[in-house]
């Protein structure tokens, strides 16, 4: 059991990888579409692609992020259940005690490719790498406690996991100005990108219904099904249309929508892994008979399609020559494994206290489904370039031994 | 904006300080409740029909079979005592003359018979020169063809004699008594008819026996084979000492090969340590039972039931029964009958003794501890996640039988119940009689601590049972409809460490 549970969690944690679009974007816990430019603008917002006057350069993992957050543990708990030689009920309960019906986790991983921007295109690469899964809090319990219930029901809405990834080939292009708007009004700028997406792999739960009773009435049953639908090689593709507009000299407005038209289809090679399992009315005194039936099954599936949701941003950014300060808010309109439909609120700060001494804070507030995020980032900048690290906080203003999740960035820009 | 910058280097280094520990899992234990049983276990399922039955009034019996047979009844002896002497011999005249032909005995009323064993011997004594055939003819003696026993004068001299083996006296199925022997002579000679040619001497006056007989027996008795007709009864356990039997039945079914009625006598013993206990297998008029004798070739069938008078033996809860001075006897009573050398008489006797029954407080002891080994698995499995263990019990008794079950584990087969220094450990649970509770009974958890553990991690353990009754306050009856049955329903409750 002890052994499950291991793997189970490990299952977790290895297949919850999600969204980051760009390593830099983690400096500003996401409020980043204006601030982004230059092959960035690529994935944030391409109508400012001619924002940053040069030629910009994207090498490879040189702009890269990795976040793993879930919505129970934080590091002083990890640190105490590993270190346990016997777990007491109250070191139970104390795992137990923030999962809110479920222990969920999430990570994802982006590392870049190339990039280069041309006059007001640009062309780049990157990988991502993205998931999130779910163990019910009633099965950790029963793994902890034993069958204390009589029933057990678990099912997909509560016992999931997902996995995708994939490499993005996007040309952008923007800084087109709409037409017909008067020279003394706030111009308004529009940009679009097109990628083409190299599926690499693709996991998925399809059906999950387990069930399981153990009373003296009717004995121990058990009836399982759990379906994984997997996928290696496809192609795919999405858009982003973004506009932005500089309001006054220090306020500019945006708006992006992202994953237009969104989807892989994965067509190589597709199975589905059907497990089953089922006992009926099941008795100790019955143990010369076979106590239980099960089967995995695989089978070749048909093509199918992950969408990618439309996601629809909106941003503000206020600036000063040391200041700027951001915001901006996130709505998906579908539940799939790179949006929600539970729109999600950042804000942003970046600081120029020395004039190659960029800082950033980022704070992304929390919904029903995410926690709060608080990213802190430092960089060294000179006249062609930049370099800067960050650290993302999960659940806690201050990276430590109350996060519940970290992500780590790195961004090297080269301009010329 | 320096204290801005020195506070982004704090946070980064405070980041850099957390100490993430390296994964390991600790142990923790769980209670695990599986279903143990839920069943209901019927009356009706020991019926065998072999040896557990349903009787009237759907009442248990418990029955048991068995054959006993007597000997062949062997030939019939007859003593005809004949002896005759000069008898003349006149020639060219036929005479005939009649031999007496009665046992001597007075035991036998000879019909018809074929002999097993006998001889008839004579004497032609001073035969004159001048004859020349003497001819001696005896009707009622004949051969396998039917031919008259004949014995022709050759000019021997003497006693001469006759093996009769294979001879049949008188005709099959003959209604009337062969009582005398007609003979017939004739002789001839060269003298004037009527002269006396000589003399004749005729004896039968040894014991001759008949393999076929028929006629009437005045008496004639047949043993058992007595080593058969015993009944040797093992209690298990001494369950003897807590129960006692209200009732029984015998019932004795008679095939009679012999052509003649005979009347059974005897008497059942039942013995039970020094003490005795015997009854006459009589009717219930007091009177021997009189067995049907075969007819037409077939063999003839009684049935005898003892019932009321069974039980005053099996209320000792006899160690040993028998059937003892037993006899099947023919006398004047059976009247005209038919015998074989080959007849016996066989007896299937089926003893019904119903679950009806008074039970004593009193404690039955297995005499062998149950032996039971524990894997090297399993042994570990206890030994590293099992802290404790035990069972949730609940029982309906449907039957009017209720008690105490006394478990004693130990590491030695030599358990005495008595001595706590043979045992680890006991456990026991009351179980009350429908009589008591006939609804769902929620017995106390069995439970088994850590150091009651302790005693599964050798390889061989012991169990030991024991049981009591409830003293039955009237009679007890076992019956195995429908509604007679135990049902239990239990869970295994376990607390269980989790370390791997």
């Amino acid at each position: 059991m002890k052994k499950t549970l291991i793997c189970t969690l490990l299952l977790v944690f290895a297949l919850s990888l999600t969204a980051i679009s760009t390593a830099k974007s983690l400096f500003f816990a996401d409020s980043y579409m204006l601030r982004a430019f230059g092959v960035e603008a690529n994935y944030w917002n391409p109508a400012r692609l001619t924002e940053h006057h040069h030629i910009d350069l994207w090498l490879p993992v040189a702009n890269s992020g990795i976040q793993i957050n879930n919505n129970a543990l934080d590091l002083d708990t990890y640190n105490f259940f590993v270190t346990q030689d016997t777990l007491s009920t109250e070191g139970k309960e104390r795992i137990l005690r923030n999962m809110d019906g479920k222990l969920s986790a999430e990570a994802s991983a982006n590392i870049s490719v190339f990039g280069i921007t041309m006059g007001n295109t640009a062309l780049s690469g990157a990988t991502h790498v993205q998931g999130k899964g779910q163990i019910s809090e009633k099965l950790i319990r029963l793994a902890f406690y034993g069958n204390t219930e009589d029933e057990y029901h678990f099912t997909k809405a509560n016992s999931n996991a997902s996995v995708i990834s994939y490499v993005d080939l996007t040309y952008g292009a923007g800084g087109f100005k709409i037409p017909f708007i008067p020279e003394n009004y706030p111009q308004i700028v529009t940009g679009l990108s097109a990628s083409l997406l190299a599926g690499i792999k693709n996991l998925e739960t399809k059906e999950v219904d387990l069930r399981f009773s153990s009373t003296v009435e009717s004995g121990a049953n058990l009836d399982s099904e759990v379906l994984i639908r997997s996928g290696i090689g496809g192609v795919g593709y999405k858009a982003m249309l973004g506009m932005y507009s500089e309001i006054t000299p220090w306020l500019e407005a945006g708006i992006t929508l992202d994953n237009l038209f969104g989807a892989i289809n994965w067509n190589i090679a597709n199975e589905i892994t059907r497990y089953t399992a089922t006992a009926d009315s099941i008795y100790i005194t019955d143990i010369e008979d076979d106590l239980f039936e099960s089967s995995d099954t695989t089978e070749n599936a048909d093509p199918y399609s992950t969408k990618l949701g439309t996601e629809l941003r909106l941003a503000a950014m206020y600036k000063h020559p040391i200041v700027t300060v951001s915001a901006d808010w996130v709505q998906g309109f579908s539940e799939t494994t790179v949006s929600s439909k539970v729109g999600r609120l950042s804000l942003g700060a970046g600081f120029l206290p020395l004039p190659f001494l960029p800082l950033s804070l980022g704070i992304s507030l929390p919904n029903s489904s995410h926690p709060v995020k608080v990213s802190y980032g430092i960089g060294v900048k000179s006249l062609g370039n930049e370099f800067s690290i960050a650290v993302q906080s999960f659940d806690s203003l201050i990276p430590g031994y109350k996060s519940k999740g970290i992500a780590l960035a790195i961004a090297t820009r080269v301009w010329f | 904006m320096k204290a801005l910058l020195l506070c982004w280097i704090s946070i980064l280094l405070l980041f850099g300080a957390c100490e993430i520990q390296k994964p390991s899992l600790p142990v923790w234990d769980i209670d695990l409740a599986i279903p143990l049983v839920n069943d209901s276990y019927y009356i009706s399922e020991l019926v065998d029909s072999v040896n557990i039955v349903i009787g009237d009034d759907d009442l248990l019996f418990l029955t048991g079979t068995g054959d006993v047979d007597t000997p062949e009844i062997g030939e019939v002896e007859f003593n005809p005592a004949i002896d005759e002497s000069d008898i003349p011999l006149p020639s060219g005249i036929n005479q005939s003359f009649e031999l007496p032909f009665l046992d001597s005995q007075n035991n036998a009323q000879l019909f018809y018979g074929l002999v097993d064993t006998g001889s008839l011997s004579y004497c032609l004594n001073n035969i004159l020169p001048e004859t020349q055939e003497i001819t001696i003819s005896i009707a009622d003696i004949t051969d396998n063809q039917g031919q008259p026993l004949t014995l022709n004068y050759n000019g021997v001299d003497g006693w001469q004699t006759i093996n009769l083996a294979g001879y049949h006296f008188g005709e099959q199925n003959s209604t009337t008594q062969l009582s005398a022997l007609e003979v017939s002579f004739h002789a001839t000679s060269t003298l004037p008819n009527g002269s006396i040619l000589g003399t004749l001497d005729v004896r039968m006056n040894e014991a001759m026996s008949f393999s076929l007989f028929q006629g009437e027996l005045n008496h004639m008795q047949l043993g058992i084979n007595s080593s058969s007709a015993s009944i040797d009864i093992d209690y298990p356990n001494g369950i003897d000492e807590a129960i006692t039997l209200h009732d029984a039945r015998l019932q004795i079914d008679v095939i009679n090969h012999m052509g003649f009625t005979s009347e059974f006598s005897g008497f059942f013993e039942a013995r039970r340590g020094t003490e005795v206990r015997r009854i006459p297998i009589v009717d219930e008029d007091g009177n021997n039972y009189v067995i049907a004798q075969s007819q037409n070739g077939n063999p003839g069938f009684s049935t005898l039931i003892f019932d009321n008078n069974i039980s005053t033996l099996m209320q000792i809860m006899p160690e040993h029964i028998e059937i003892v001075d037993a006899a099947f006897t023919i006398n004047t009573e059976s009247g005209y009958g038919t015998l074989h050398k080959s007849d016996r008489i066989y007896m299937h006797y089926t003893v019904d003794a119903p679950f009806r029954f008074w039970l004593h407080d009193h404690t039955v002891s297995v005499e062998e501890a149950v032996k039971i080994n524990i894997s090297e698995d399993n042994r570990e499995y206890i030994s590293d996640n099992m802290l404790e263990a035990g069972l949730e019990l609940e029982v309906m008794n449907k039957i009017p039988l209720g008690g105490w079950v006394r478990g004693y584990f130990g590491i030695s087969p030599n358990i005495d119940p008595a001595d706590t220094t043979t045992y680890s450990f006991r456990k026991e649970l009351q179980l009350h009689s429908s009589q008591v509770s006939d609804t769902w009974q929620t017995l106390p958890p069995l439970t088994l601590t850590r150091s009651d553990l302790d005693l599964f991690t050798n390889p061989e353990i012991y169990l030991k049972w024991e049981f009591s009754f409830e003293e039955s306050q009237s009679l007890v009856e076992i019956t195995a409809t429908s509604a007679d049955f135990i049902a239990i329903r239990s869970m295994l409750k376990g607390k269980l460490r989790i370390d791997q």
